[in-house]
């Protein structure tokens, strides 16, 4: 979703109750909870903030090897470009 | 996990009937999907609105100015030639309009397609992105 999209929703959308099903990460640690699924199983619920402080957590993981991805993949795109 | 209940306020939402749950929850999906017909009926298609709280979301997504200058509410909503990025904004108006408090994103699997596809709205939304 288009970063304006993010920012939108955060300013029009404040009382509202947001169940987003993410895959870029960074669009929802500013959330209150993240619920974790692993095909079809929750694997971790709690804050995103203690999530990524537990290095041993599987949102850590995800999280940072999602990133790890992004990088190549915009690597990719400047040397094609 | 095979079983479990949803409950919003308290209330079990499998008891509660699914066209009364579907009027109580705004749902954005990445796809953005737009009616055939004017921008009044995408915007609102409950029918519910005033048409200055349409056109005040409209505003809020930076759309207003290009649905005016093509005629307004009343246009077809073909006319207005949204880009994939600008559907993604129309769709927040859309939900803007809605009274409900609760939003549903479901952005979809990020394929690499998708992020191609991301990035190149990226790129030609750039005016729009005060974040960028």
């Amino acid at each position: 979703m288009l970063l304006i999209c993010q920012q939108i929703i955060r300013e029009k959308f404040s009382s509202h109750t947001i169940i987003a099903v993410a895959h870029k990460l960074d669009t929802i640690l500013d959330f209150d909870k993240v619920a974790l699924l692993d095909e079809g199983r929750l694997v971790e619920f709690d804050s995103p903030y203690e999530l990524l402080s537990d290095t041993s957590s599987a949102f850590y993981k995800l999280y940072f090897s999602s990133h790890t991805e992004e990088d190549d993949f915009d690597d990719h795109i400047t040397l094609s470009g | 996990m095979t079983g479990g209940t949803i409950t919003i306020d308290g209330l079990d939402i499998s008891k509660i009937p699914r066209k009364e749950i579907r009027n109580r929850l705004i749902g954005v999906p990445q796809d953005s999907y737009l009616l055939a017909g004017t921008v009044r009926l995408n915007a609102d298609p409950k029918q519910s609105a005033t048409d200055a709280s349409i056109i005040d979301a409209l505003k809020s997504v930076q759309l207003w100015d290009n649905v005016k200058e093509k005629g307004g509410l009343d246009t077809d909503i073909e006319k207005i030639f949204l880009s994939h990025g600008q559907k993604q904004l129309f769709c927040l108006a859309r939900a803007m309009s809605n009274p409900s408090k609760i939003l549903i994103l479901d952005e979809s699997t990020s394929s690499v397609d998708a992020k191609t596809d991301e990035l190149m709205q990226r790129v030609s939304n750039r005016s729009l992105c005060p974040l960028s």
